[in-house]
């Protein structure tokens, strides 16, 4: 599934070249179960249950969020980070608990008093992952989120999510997630929240 | 609490600051005039980092910058020099190059297709012949250059000012710190930036890391009590003469560890010092050797931070991306460190504006009295000296500002009209 634009993106297509090819969708059950877990998740991220979030990620989760750079065309290849690049997120399951540790304390400030967040969540596309046959899902889905801070602190967080959930002992699990914010710059004092 | 008795509003920097008593006026952080000041004197007087020679390794290659409000190109030539030009077109005012980095050998302005090569030479303009007689004097019409670009140790840096010291000066005794942000490092690549903006006047950012270790003890306590750590007692706060302040931790510091992002005093710098956070004036700021930031003013109210880490580009993929987790997961856009950090910065500038709140002074006065010229702990340094708690160099930060407020406007570079010969006659 396409991730992100490349120097390929705004170039007619070459005759022989084939078209970007049509996703294969998942059943609808399936399709339904996904995109319940993925409303679940949002749904415990904006109540920030974070233990219950950490409940929804296997134990080889990778969480990252590139940093996103203006380039020409022909440099696009680079346009968002590798894990050799800089980027805003880069965790494994201990540095996730970390974080939810420090952000359930008391003394945590900047989410205490904390935000309001609404994440909505639309635009799934889910996929059988055909280099395995272990039933996982890539998904790409679309995060927007609205945080109130305070009086009139306010951001918003759009981009799209790649993801990977495959099946756990409970249901679906979070092995990989990717966020594409559309920003290069953030426009915003923090991201320290999970999209 | 001491205020001033002004009815209206003061501008006046030397009244915004008392560097005897320690106090300082709120409005330093919310005049917008101030800003207007600042841009014209502390930011054109200033040497202020550009990026670093690993991000310019071939001719061609280019990245942007700012100074101040000032959007600058700063790219390697094909005689290997670095230079660095005013990212705006001379016809039109268009800003020439729109991408954050990349590698060309001309900009060429996207409004009317005036096209500079990489010394900033125009080179081409659309219907010189028919439109313009061919009368232009090309070499008249050049991008504005930076009056002087100077390396230390990689580190680029440019300055508007002709007669500053040099770079190499400048620096004084930070030299020392930039020192420790590459030693041991075969191949220094700074790999960055990341960006993110907020509210929040520069300096406030500027200032905390030139010398606050005060902080993180309440700041900072849900991060560091989960990390174990306490706050650092065997350290040094400096102040140098133009401006640059810097926390060094001792390695005797039962904590050296955690403020060194890993770093043992074994793998450490020779003397095992190692710099907690330091600011080079006035917004290139350090993180324990490796974390790299340029605080800028986009307006009196809001700063975009740059953040880079400093790594080496013989590292394994492994050892690369850890560096950087390690600094992502602390001090970054998201990092559990600075989220309060932000937090302080942000409301500290949401409460500005109001009459009695500008005109309240602010306390400065950690350590006043009780610093020293030079200390044994910091052999060859001859500026101030305090405690690792000490407000010294937030002091020589205000100090130097204050000096450059008040002082004199630089000559800028050549930016006056080149007139156009008289048509020939027909």
């Amino acid at each position: 599934m396409t991730t992100t634009i490349s120097t390929q993106s705004f170039r007619p297509r070459p005759p022989e070249a084939g078209a970007v090819e049509r996703p294969v969708p998942v059943n609808a059950d399936e399709q339904r179960e996904i995109e319940q877990f993925l409303y679940f998740e949002a749904q415990l991220l904006d109540e920030a249950r974070y233990s219950d979030w950490l409940d929804l990620l296997a134990e080889e989760v990778s969480y990252r969020m590139p940093s996103r750079s203006n380039r020409m065309h022909r440099d696009l290849a680079r346009e968002a980070g590798g894990t050799g690049d800089l980027g805003h997120y880069d965790e494994d399951l201990a540095t996730l608990r970390l974080r939810v540790a420090r952000v359930q304390q008391t003394v945590a400030w900047s989410d205490n008093p904390p935000p309001r967040v609404v994440r909505a969540v639309t635009n799934v596309q889910a996929t059988r992952r055909p280099e395995t046959g272990d039933g996982a899902f890539a998904v790409r889905s679309v995060v927007d989120a609205y945080r109130n801070r305070l009086a009139d602190d306010t951001d918003r967080f759009t981009g799209f999510r790649a993801d990977v959930l495959r099946r756990g002992p409970d249901g679906l699990l979070l092995a990989e997630r990717t966020v594409y914010l559309a920003d290069s710059v953030l426009l915003t004092k923090n991201a320290s929240l999970f999209l | 609490m001491s205020t001033t008795s002004s009815t209206g509003p003061s501008t006046a920097p030397g009244e915004l600051i008392d560097l005897d008593t320690g106090t300082l006026h709120r409005e330093v952080f919310e005049s917008e005039p101030l800003l207007r000041t600042e841009l014209a004197t502390v930011f054109t007087r200033s040497w202020l980092f550009l990026g670093h020679e690993s991000q310019l390794r071939r001719p061609g290659d280019f990245i942007t910058a700012v100074m101040g409000q000032d959007h600058v190109i700063v790219t390697r030539g094909r005689d290997e020099r670095i230079r660095a030009f005013l990212n705006v077109c001379r016809h039109r005012g268009m800003r020439v190059c729109r991408a954050d980095s990349g590698s060309t050998p001309r900009f060429t302005c996207s409004y009317h297709g005036w096209s500079y090569d990489g010394t900033g030479a125009l080179v081409e303009v659309p219907n010189h012949d028919d439109g313009y007689e061919g009368r232009l004097p090309l070499d008249r019409w050049g991008l504005v250059p930076v009056t002087r670009v100077e390396s230390y140790r990689g580190f680029v840096f440019g300055c508007w000012d002709a007669e500053a010291p040099t770079l190499h000066d400048y620096l004084d005794a930070y030299r020392g710190v930039l020192d420790w942000a590459v030693d041991g490092l075969d191949r220094p690549e700074l790999v960055g930036p990341i960006k993110w903006r907020l509210q929040g006047n520069w300096k406030l950012a500027a200032e905390q890391f030139a010398n606050d270790t005060y902080h993180p003890q309440t700041a900072h306590l849900s991060a560091t009590s989960l990390l174990d750590v306490n706050m650092p007692s065997q350290g040094r706060e400096l102040g140098s003469r133009y401006g640059h302040g810097w926390t060094i931790i001792l390695p005797e510091d039962p904590n050296y560890t955690a403020f060194t992002f890993g770093r043992t005093p074994e793998d450490a710098a020779p003397g095992h010092q190692a710099l907690i956070h330091g600011t080079v004036f006035p917004n290139f700021s350090m993180l324990a050797d490796r974390v790299l930031r340029v605080w800028h003013p986009r307006s009196v109210d809001d700063m975009e931070i740059w953040s880079w880490v400093m790594v080496d580009s013989g590292w394994s993929v492994e050892q690369r991306r850890q560096a950087m987790r390690m600094a992502t997961l602390t001090f970054s856009s998201t990092g559990i460190v600075e989220t309060d950090d932000s937090e302080n910065w942000s409301e500290i500038q949401a409460v500005a504006g109001g009459h009695v709140t500008g005109r309240t002074a602010l306390n400065y006065q950690m350590g006043l009295g009780t610093t020293t010229t030079g200390d044994p702990a910091v052999p060859g340094f001859t500026g101030d000296v305090g405690h690792i708690l000490n407000d010294v160099g937030a002091r020589a930060f205000y100090r130097r500002w204050l000096e450059l407020m008040e002082g004199p406007v630089p000559e800028l570079p050549q930016t006056a009209p080149a007139p156009m010969p008289a048509p020939s006659q027909h």
